[in-house]
């Protein structure tokens, strides 16, 4: 199973990732499935050059699994075509809405947190994972709104992950981002996750746009305060594989980027020395 | 069985509507309105910038009014169905088509242009297609010619494959055209082609045959017997397409 700090495969920065050798190769990439799926031509060669060379992680961005609307078989079927061409270890998405009245927003919405969203979902990941024939981890996501909330944000992501039986995608910046928007304390807010369920973790920059609002972005560094999150975090949970998300905004100098890769897993190594060991043995 | 409320699905439909539809402005329950904004935003910029990254040459002729109608119509009246970000753009292409929207604005060439430019994306992500074995050298006449597959071909009535797009609307036509991608490069190339040369390459493309035969071929159909000048036309024609991977080789 892949472990240690990933990064994005983006095409913008495709060439220099193809390109690493030795230390400086993240541990594995990740690529959104509908980026590369149904594709031919040079991205399709890339796209095979790097499943030569990487483990490969997926992260989609349309299942829209907190939709209102039929789940998509098509899609569905699609997806896993997908996973038999290329060496995917882990699928995972967003605990979000991207659909709704048969139309793409592709975008993350907020899911109303209310039990009988709990229950849609939960049948909804029931499903697509028989349908998969794999687990999926679904990410808590940062939103700049709740809507309709009749539960807080914790109870409602355990609720899914333990009646659905999947796996959490932990996605730090998004606590902190979500922890700065709303007023909450970001560690009381990880200690109620099912951190026993959690498979895989994103770390990402973000922009500050206001006194008061932080957007999501991934087009930034990682800022210092949620480096100290993150290592507070997975200390609280088994090793799982970790990536920095860069999608956009790219430094001059890319070894920055790869440099941000490298402190990471300099902190998860420290933090996880004997539990890897303990893993590959 | 469906376990979502309809009160909790309308608030999901609501908080969709308002992110596509500037003039929605209906209460969504729970929400902060101060924040709500933002999600119009960024689900707005996500649309315009894929539609102008996939359409340079028409975003360049519009100006900024005129572009942001269009999208703003679009995305708000068109329900977008690709689960792919980088194929909803050929949906603009349709919502266009569908609505008019070119006839209302007074720009009769935009869904011509828009579908030229889709092209060139379509063409160069789409699947490979599978072709027969190939060897790069034979008789250009009498071997079984491999015509590339990742190919289209279309007719134009304003002359969008050559640069000079500010004077296209001057001089409308028929123009036929041909798009591949590349065989080493993957880069799309067009290549203007008569109607003549349009129905010997869509022959060969179509069966398992030489040049010389699709010539003769097309060439009864039209009335041509001067088999000599066929034969002498048809071979500089296709030596240009075989040496830009128009044509791939020759059958093995």
């Amino acid at each position: 199973m892949v472990n240690g700090v990933g990064l994005g495969f983006r095409r913008e920065i495709a060439d220099q990732i193809l390109s690493l050798e030795g230390k400086d190769k993240p541990r594995f990439v990740e690529f959104a499935p509908e980026n590369w799926m149904n594709i031919g031509g040079y991205w399709k060669k890339q796209l095979h050059k790097v499943a030569e060379k990487y483990p490969i992680t997926t992260h989609g961005l349309s299942l829209s699994i907190g939709s209102p609307d039929p789940l998509d078989f098509e899609f569905l079927g699609h997806l896993k075509k997908f996973f038999k061409e290329i060496p995917v270890q882990l699928y995972s998405e967003h605990l979000s809405y991207s659909k709704c009245d048969n139309a793409h927003l592709y975008d993350l919405l907020p899911i109303p947190f209310r039990e009988d969203a709990v229950k849609h979902i939960v049948e909804r990941i029931k499903t697509v994972q028989d349908f998969l024939e794999r687990k999926i981890a679904l990410e808590n996501v940062s939103y700049y709104t709740p809507i309709g909330a009749e539960m807080d944000e914790a109870t409602f992501i355990n609720a899914i992950v333990r009646e659905s039986g999947c796996n959490m995608l932990l996605d730090v910046n998004n606590v902190y981002v979500n922890s700065f928007n709303h007023g909450y304390d970001a560690k009381e807010f990880i200690k109620k996750l099912p951190l026993d369920k959690v498979a895989y973790i994103h770390m990402a920059g973000h922009d500050k746009v206001a006194p008061d609002l932080i957007i999501d972005t991934h087009g930034a560094a990682i800022i210092d305060p949620v480096f100290e999150l993150f290592e507070w975090t997975i200390d609280k949970v088994k090793p799982v594989p970790v990536l920095l998300e860069r999608d956009f905004n790219f430094p001059e100098v890319l070894q920055e980027v790869f440099d941000e890769v490298k402190k990471l897993q300099g902190i998860a190594d420290k933090q996880w020395k004997e539990q890897y060991a303990r893993v590959e043995a | 069985m469906h376990v979502l409320k309809p009160e909790t699905k309308a608030i999901q439909s609501k908080m969709a509507a308002y992110c596509r539809t500037p003039q929605f402005n209906d209460v969504i329950e729970g929400s902060k309105p101060d924040r709500l904004h933002n999600y119009r935003r960024l689900v707005f910029n996500i649309i315009e910038d894929t539609l102008a990254d996939a359409y340079p040459i028409t975003r360049s002729m519009m100006n900024d009014v005129e572009w942001m109608d269009m999208v703003n119509a679009f995305f708000s009246k068109h329900n977008c169905q690709s689960t792919q970000l980088w194929r909803m753009p050929f949906e603009l292409v349709e919502f266009v088509e569908e609505d008019d929207y070119h006839t209302k604005i007074g720009r009769p060439y935009l869904l011509e242009l828009l579908y030229f430019e889709w092209l060139e994306i379509e063409i160069y992500q789409s699947p490979d297609k599978p072709h027969k074995e190939f060897k790069s050298t034979g008789n250009i006449l009498n071997d079984e010619i491999v015509v590339n597959p990742d190919h289209k071909i279309v007719q134009l009535s304003y002359p969008l494959h050559k640069e000079n797009y500010q004077e296209f609307e001057s001089q409308k036509g028929t123009y036929y055209v041909l798009s591949y991608r590349h065989r080493e490069t993957f880069s799309v190339n067009f290549y203007e082609m008569s109607p003549f040369i349009v129905q010997v390459f869509t022959y060969l493309s179509q069966n398992q045959t030489s040049l010389a035969n699709a010539l003769v071929t097309v060439g009864k159909a039209n009335g041509i017997t001067d088999e000599n000048m066929l034969l002498t036309n048809g071979k500089k024609f296709a030596e240009q397409l075989l040496e830009n991977t128009a044509i791939l080789g020759f059958a093995k």
